[in-house]
C-alpha cells in the first residue's frame, strides 16, 4: 500500500501528533535522533532489520496498531512522516470496522 | 596469453551483445551497452591524466553505473576503490586520503557526500555518471558530465596490465581505527571465478542476484561469475533487506537461478516464514558466505526448497571471495548439527596449524591459515600491517609462497573437513559485515566527555548474529547519553559499526588484572537482551 493514497482519511493535527509520538519513540527506545520528519530514514541504515522489529512492537503499544512485516511496503519506513501516515491509517480503518486490522486488512 | 577482468565483458559483448548482463529496477543493460559505456568512460579517464596504476574511486550506490565504472578503470589499467556511499564522509574521507584517487566518479544522488569528502580527495578529478553536474557542484575544477564521456569512441581499448597487476581495493575495518585497504589482483579474481563457474555450472541463462553492497567482496563474485558466464546479474536495492517478504518476491519475480548472500539475510526470511513450500521455482543454488548460518535456519531452507543446492562458502577478503566450499549433501535431521566449511576451492590451501606453525592433529583447534592462488599481495601502502598476517610458507622453500593467518579458530574433522570454532581477537561479524572492535572503542574515546568505554558483542539467538553493546563512563556533567553518542558516532562509523546496546557506568568493573571485566559486562548486556527478545517474539 502507499500511504499518500490514503491521507486523505487523516487530518493533518493527527498526523502531527503521530509525528511526535513516533519522533519520541524512535529517540527514548531505539535511541535515534532524527533530524527531521522528512529525513531519509533507510539511505542512513537508521532502520535496520532489528530495529524494525522493535519499532513494530513499540508502534504496538503506543498506537494500538498491529502492523505485520509481511505487508509493509519499503516507502511504509522511508521517513517518519510516512511511518505517521501508515499508522494514521491503520488507525482509521480500525476506528471505521471496530475490529482489529492490519494493512490492507 | 594475459588476462584480465575486462575481458570477460569484451568476450560476452561479441558472443551476444544483446543479451542483458544488468537488470536494475526493471531496466535492463546490454553485453554491448556496458562494454561500449566502459570503453567511452576508460578513454575519458585516460584524457584526464589517469594512468596505469590509479585508484579511481566509486562514489556510486549499487547501479548499472557503478559497474560501468569498474570495467571502465580496469580497462584504462587503473584500480578501482568501492565507497559505501552509506558511509559517514569522516570515514570516507580517511579512506581517500589513503588511497588517493586520481578520479572520483559520482552521481548527482551523491553530489552532497561528495562535496564533504572533497578536502580529502584534493587534485582528483570528477566524472558525473548522469547527464550533468548539479550546478551547486560547479565548484570543482575538474570535471566530466557524462554527456562529455559520450564524445569518446566507444571502441575497444587497448590495455596494458597483466594478471597480477591490482584489480581493486577493498577497504574493511582496521582495529586501530583506520579502514584497511586490502588489494585484490586480477589473477585473484580470476581464478576465484574460473573454478566458480565451472563448480556450479553457471551458463549464459543463468540469473544471478546481487544482493551484497560493491564493498564487499562477495559482490566480486556476483558480477565477475555472471560477466564470465554470459549471464544475467539482477541488482536488488539495499532497503529490500528490510523486509524479508518483499525478498522473497523479488526471487521469485527475478526468477533467478542463484541466490547469494549473508547468512543473516536467509536467517531474517525463515525467522518470519517468508518462504513458500517449493517457493523460487527457478532456484538452482543458494550460497552464502560471511559468517555461519545457523543450523535450524539451514533446515527450514532446505525443507522449502528442496530442488536447491545448498553452499556454504569460506574466506576473508585478503584470500578474495572464498577460499573453501561445502555443499550441504542433505537437509540435516538435527538442528544441533555442525555444518564445516568444507575443503579448499581449487588452487587454495587451508591449514590448521599450532602456535609453532605445525599442523595441528584431527580435531584438535589451531589457527586457521591461507595459501594459495587468492591471496592478495597485501595491504594498501602498509608493509608493517602486511608483515604482521602474510607469513611466508612454512611447507615449502619457494621464498615467494605465502600464507595468510586470518584469525580464525578451525579444526580438521575426521572426515577432513574443516570446521570453524570462532576467533582469536577481537574482530566479529555482524549482519555478515567484518567489524574490528578496537576501531569502535578508538572512535567513542575520541569523543569529548568519555572517560571510559568498552564495546563488547553479544548473542542474539542467531538472528542478527551479534549485537555491538558499549559499556561507558561519562564526565560528570557532561551530559552524554547513548542518543549523544549515536549521534556523534554516526559521523564518524558507518551504521552497522555503531552499538545497538548502551549501559551508562559510574566506573568500568575491572579484574585481577586491572583490565576492563569484559564477561561480567557481557553479562549484563546479555541480560537485557532476553527481556527484549521476548517482547520481539509477538511482532
Amino acid at each position: 500500500m502507499t500511504p499518500q493514497g490514503n491521507h486523505m482519511f487523516t487530518d493533518n493535527r493527527q498526523i502531527d501528533e503521530m509525528v511526535r509520538g513516533i519522533h519520541e519513540l524512535l529517540s527514548e527506545k531505539l535511541l535515534v535522533e532524527v533530524d527531521s520528519p522528512e529525513a531519509d530514514l533507510l539511505q542512513a541504515g537508521i532502520l535496520d532489520s532489528l530495529a524494525l522489529i522493535q519499532l513494530l512492537v513499540h508502534l504496538e503499544e503506543r498506537f494500538g496498531v498491529k502492523i505485520s512485516l509481511d505487508e509493509l511496503e519499503v516507502e511504509d519506513l522511508r521517513s517518519v512522516v510516512s511511518i505517521a501516515r501508515l499508522v494514521a491509517t491503520l488507525k482509521q480503518a480500525h476506528a471505521e470496522t471496530g475490529a482489529a486490522v492490519t494493512v490492507n486488512g | 596469453m594475459t588476462r584480465r577482468l575486462q575481458d570477460w565483458l569484451t568476450q560476452g559483448a561479441d558472443r551476444a551483445p544483446d543479451s542483458t548482463a544488468i537488470v536494475f529496477e526493471g531496466q535492463a543493460t546490454s553485453y554491448r551497452t556496458l562494454d561500449e559505456a566502459s570503453n567511452r568512460l576508460a578513454r575519458a579517464l585516460r584524457d584526464t591524466g589517469c594512468a596505469r596504476g590509479d585508484r579511481i574511486a566509486l562514489l556510486l550506490p549499487k547501479s548499472p553505473q557503478a559497474l560501468i565504472g569498474m570495467f571502465a578503470a580496469l580497462k584504462a589499467d587503473c584500480m578501482y576503490v568501492p565507497l559505501d556511499t552509506s558511509s559517514p564522509s569522516a570515514r570516507l574521507g580517511r579512506i581517500l586520503e589513503v588511497c588517493e584517487p586520481a578520479c572520483i566518479l559520482a552521481l548527482e544522488s551523491t553530489a552532497a557526500a561528495l562535496g564533504e569528502i572533497a578536502p580529502s580527495a584534493k587534485g582528483a578529478h570528477i566524472v558525473w555518471m548522469d547527464d550533468g553536474a548539479p550546478a551547486s557542484q560547479n565548484r570543482f575544477r575538474h570535471q566530466f558530465a557524462w554527456k562529455d564521456v559520450q564524445t569518446f569512441s566507444p571502441a575497444r581499448i587497448e590495455s596494458q596490465n597483466s594478471e597480477s597487476d591490482p584489480a581493486h581495493i577493498l577497504f574493511t575495518s582496521g582495529s586501530t581505527g583506520v579502514p584497511k585497504g586490502v588489494v585484490i589482483t586480477h589473477s585473484n579474481v580470476l581464478h576465484f571465478v574460473d573454478w566458480a563457474v565451472r563448480y556450479f555450472g553457471i551458463r549464459a541463462s543463468d540469473r544471478i542476484s546481487g544482493h551484497p553492497p560493491l564493498h564487499f567482496d562477495l559482490s566480486t563474485f556476483d558480477i565477475y561469475g555472471t560477466i564470465a558466464a554470459g549471464a544475467q546479474i539482477h541488482l536488488l536495492p539495499p532497503e529490500l533487506s528490510l523486509l524479508p517478504h518483499r525478498l522473497a518476491e523479488f526471487i521469485r519475480a527475478s526468477e533467478l537461478t542463484q541466490w547469494f548472500s549473508v547468512p543473516s539475510i536467509l536467517n531474517h526470511m525463515a525467522r518470519h516464514d517468508a518462504v513458500l513450500p517449493h517457493d523460487f521455482p527457478s532456484l538452482e543454488r543458494l550460497l552464502w558466505c560471511g559468517e555461519k548460518f545457523p543450523t535450524p535456519a539451514l533446515i527450514y531452507w532446505m525443507e522449502r526448497v528442496p530442488h536447491s543446492s545448498f553452499t556454504n562458502l569460506y574466506g576473508p577478503t585478503e584470500a578474495t571471495i572464498a577460499s573453501s566450499y561445502y555443499r550441504v549433501p542433505e537437509c540435516p535431521s538435527d538442528e544441533t548439527a555442525e555444518i564445516p566449511i568444507g575443503e579448499p576451492c581449487a588452487g587454495e590451501l587451508l591449514l590448521v596449524l599450532d602456535e609453532h606453525l605445525r599442523p595441528a592433529p584431527a580435531n584438535e583447534i589451531g589457527d586457521l591459515y591461507i595459501g594459495g592462488v587468492g591471496l592478495s599481495p597485501g595491504y594498501w601502502r602498509d608493509p608493517e600491517k602486511t608483515r604482521q598476517v602474510f607469513l611466508k610458507n612454512p611447507f615449502t622453500a619457494d621464498p615467494s609462497s605465502r600464507i595468510y593467518k586470518t584469525g580464525d579458530l578451525a579444526r580438521v574433522g575426521t572426515d577432513g573437513l574443516i570446521y570453524l570454532l570462532g576467533r582469536s581477537d577481537t574482530q566479529i561479524k555482524s549482519r555478515g559485515y567484518r567489524i574490528e572492535l578496537g576501531e569502535i572503542e578508538t572512535a567513542i574515546h575520541t569523543i569529548p566527555g568519555v572517560v571510559d568505554a568498552a564495546v563488547v558483542t553479544i548473542d542474539t539467538g542467531g538472528f542478527e548474529g551479534l549485537a555491538i553493546c558499549c559499556a561507558y563512563v561519562a564526565a560528570p556533567d557532561s551530559g552524554l547519553t547513548p542518543i549523544k553518542l549515536k549521534q556523534v558516532l554516526s559521523k564518524t562509523l558507518p551504521s552497522y559499526m555503531i552499538p545497538a546496546r548502551w549501559m551508562k557506568l559510574d566506573r568500568m568493573p575491572l579484574n585481577g588484572n586491572g583490565k576492563t571485566a569484559r564477561p561480567l559486562l557481557k553479562e549484563n548486556f546479555q541480560d537485557e537482551a532476553s527481556a527484549l527478545a521476548s517482547a520481539g517474539r509477538h511482532a
